[in-house]
């Protein structure tokens, strides 16, 4: 424990400030309070690996680039985005873009962090997508 | 600050051969700034859009680009292999 932390709980100790101001103190400290985890730092990269017998891929995207791509597809004209819809919807896609919304995504984004999946099969093929 | 990619690296090989190159985009960075500037314009002139859109998009177009430093793209089969890389 850190001198600055020891002497804030002393000075809460004896009743010389409140609970609030020596979580206050603390914050400014810097440090995380033992026995909580440290917070994770934001993925930067969203990978994609794939390993066959000889075949490999590795995809690095950038989150930020995905974020920014989503944004400028805010700007796509009106008219640009039915027939995009409608060219995906006749490939089987079923997804409109116009209700695509960028907090829902945002959300998304923040929540790929704890996101891994690992595909393995018995020939050796592999499949990892996570984030970095 | 973003910064934008500096160097385009592509690899494209065929059985070991191929191309290999180091594009240094940092060369196209003023270039790339002017279209970003003019582009709204000439948006204006070809087609009725909203004035969010003409306003908005150079700018984004720019931040789009700028976030491409860090995206790797490799896919090897064997000697084969097509590498692009923005750095």
């Amino acid at each position: 424990m850190s001198e600055d932390r020891r002497r804030i709980l002393e000075m809460l100790k004896n009743g010389k400030i409140s609970v609030a101001e020596a979580e206050e103190l603390l914050d400014a400290t810097g440090g995380t309070p033992q026995g909580e985890p440290a917070r994770k730092a934001k993925p930067k990269y969203l990978r994609v690996l794939v390993h066959d017998n000889e075949d490999n891929v590795d995809i690095r995207i950038p989150l930020q680039l995905v974020r920014s791509g989503i944004k400028l597809g805010a700007f796509i004209p009106g008219h640009a985005r039915e027939r995009m819809t409608r060219s995906l919807h006749e490939k089987g896609v079923d997804f409109d873009l116009s209700n695509l919304d960028p907090k829902a995504v945002e959300e998304l984004i923040d929540g790929l962090a704890d996101m891994s999946i690992d595909v393995g099969e018995a020939s050796g093929e592999t499949v990892r997508i996570f984030c970095e | 600050m973003i910064w934008p990619p500096s160097i385009l690296r592509i690899r494209i090989l065929e059985k070991g051969k191929g191309i290999r190159l180091w594009l240094p985009i940092f060369l196209l960075w003023p270039l790339i700034g002017l279209v970003v500037l003019i582009a709204p314009i000439f948006m204006l002139a070809s087609r009725p859009i909203t004035t969010k859109a003409v306003l908005f998009s150079g700018p984004a177009l720019l931040v789009l680009f700028c976030r491409l430093r860090g995206l790797r793209i490799d896919v090897r089969d064997g000697s084969d292999q097509v590498h692009i890389a923005f750095i």
